[in-house]
């Protein structure tokens, strides 16, 4: 494991994953949404608006899925106080608040014509107004001290306790009487979607998620070759000094 | 198609979101590995600078490279 992580391996192997990884997301996303868009059906119900569901959706999933990330690296950070582990968390955390934003606006739009209304203080949407939150919460803080070492600590330690919210969310639908709807995909039953549905839905699903880990990736390499840059600057500042 | 409005804005948000994010990963990527490429020549033969010691403990091996460069301050 320590193998796989150190900074030096770490570059290599995500420089070869990052192009296929990237390459895999655009096109399963183009896919997912174009399918959604223009040729799988309208709900009868809801009508086109159903078509929100295939970012929506994924949003959701990424936002839940990505904190969870956030907690790994942060138990990584305090049990082992693994570096890399530390600037995954930093990284993280941005771009889960970018796609909790996105689910949360996404539903706003999807909830207008179907609610009548922009927001509404629902379970579901609050816990994930929360979600949010704890998001932007780690973000500030592990840019709040001047060391680095300690903002990664306070940011782990906010990060395992805003996971009690994950189940929240998963079950808010079930614990209290919501306008939100149940999970039409579950992981015990048989999903309650007609297939010209969940096709697309899957398809943006793994490209949004690919996308997700695309950008992580990205952002924890440039981090550790910043990291990198500081060190060398700093190594050679005292080297100046410490010549006659 | 019904609702029209609401889906172009879902589906611009959902394209203009991972698209920011990944090109300003992207810039960023780029002006760190120029520099790095500037400062250390190992860098620009591997594109990823130096290897961990095979002999390093994991201790040493997770950490290599990773000095912020603190502990070469007096």
């Amino acid at each position: 494991m320590h193998r796989f992580a150190n900074p030096g391996q770490f570059l290599r192997l995500s420089g070869a994953v990052l192009p296929w990884v990237s390459a895999g997301a655009v096109v399963l996303t183009a896919i997912g949404l174009t399918w959604g868009l223009f040729f799988a059906p309208a709900d009868w119900q809801q009508g086109d608006a159903v078509r929100i569901m295939y970012i929506h959706v994924p949003a959701a999933w990424l936002a839940s899925a990505g904190y969870m990330g956030l907690a790994v690296c942060s138990v990584l950070s305090l049990v082992w106080r693994h570096p890399l582990a530390d600037l995954a968390a930093v990284e993280i955390g941005p771009v889960g608040a970018g796609f909790t934003a996105l689910c949360l606006a996404t539903g706003s739009l999807w909830g207008k014509p179907m609610w009548g209304a922009w927001w509404v203080w629902d379970a579901r949407l609050t816990s994930v107004l929360v979600l949010f939150f704890l998001y932007l919460g780690h973000v500030a803080l592990v840019r709040a001290f001047d060391d680095p070492v300690r903002g990664y600590r306070a940011g782990a330690i906010l990060a395992l306790i805003g996971v009690v919210n994950l189940p929240i969310i998963k079950f808010s639908v079930d614990w209290w009487n919501t306008l939100h709807q149940p999970d039409t995909i579950t992981l015990t039953g048989a999903p309650s979607m007609y297939l010209g549905m969940l096709w697309p839905l899957a398809f943006s699903t793994l490209g949004y998620s690919l996308a997700f880990a695309a950008i992580v990736l990205a952002r924890t390499r440039a981090a550790v070759m910043e990291r990198r840059i500081r060190g060398l600057l700093m190594a050679r500042a005292a080297s100046r000094e410490a010549a006659p | 198609m019904t609702h029209l409005p609401f889906i172009a804005g879902s589906y611009a948000l959902g394209v203009l979101v991972p698209a920011g994010f990944a090109l300003s990963a992207y810039l960023r990527l780029g002006a760190a590995r120029r520099r790095l490429a500037t400062i250390d020549p190992r860098a620009r033969d591997s594109g990823a600078g130096p290897r961990a010691r095979p002999d390093a403990s994991p201790r040493d091996r997770s950490g290599a490279g990773m000095s912020d460069g603190r502990e070469a301050t007096p």
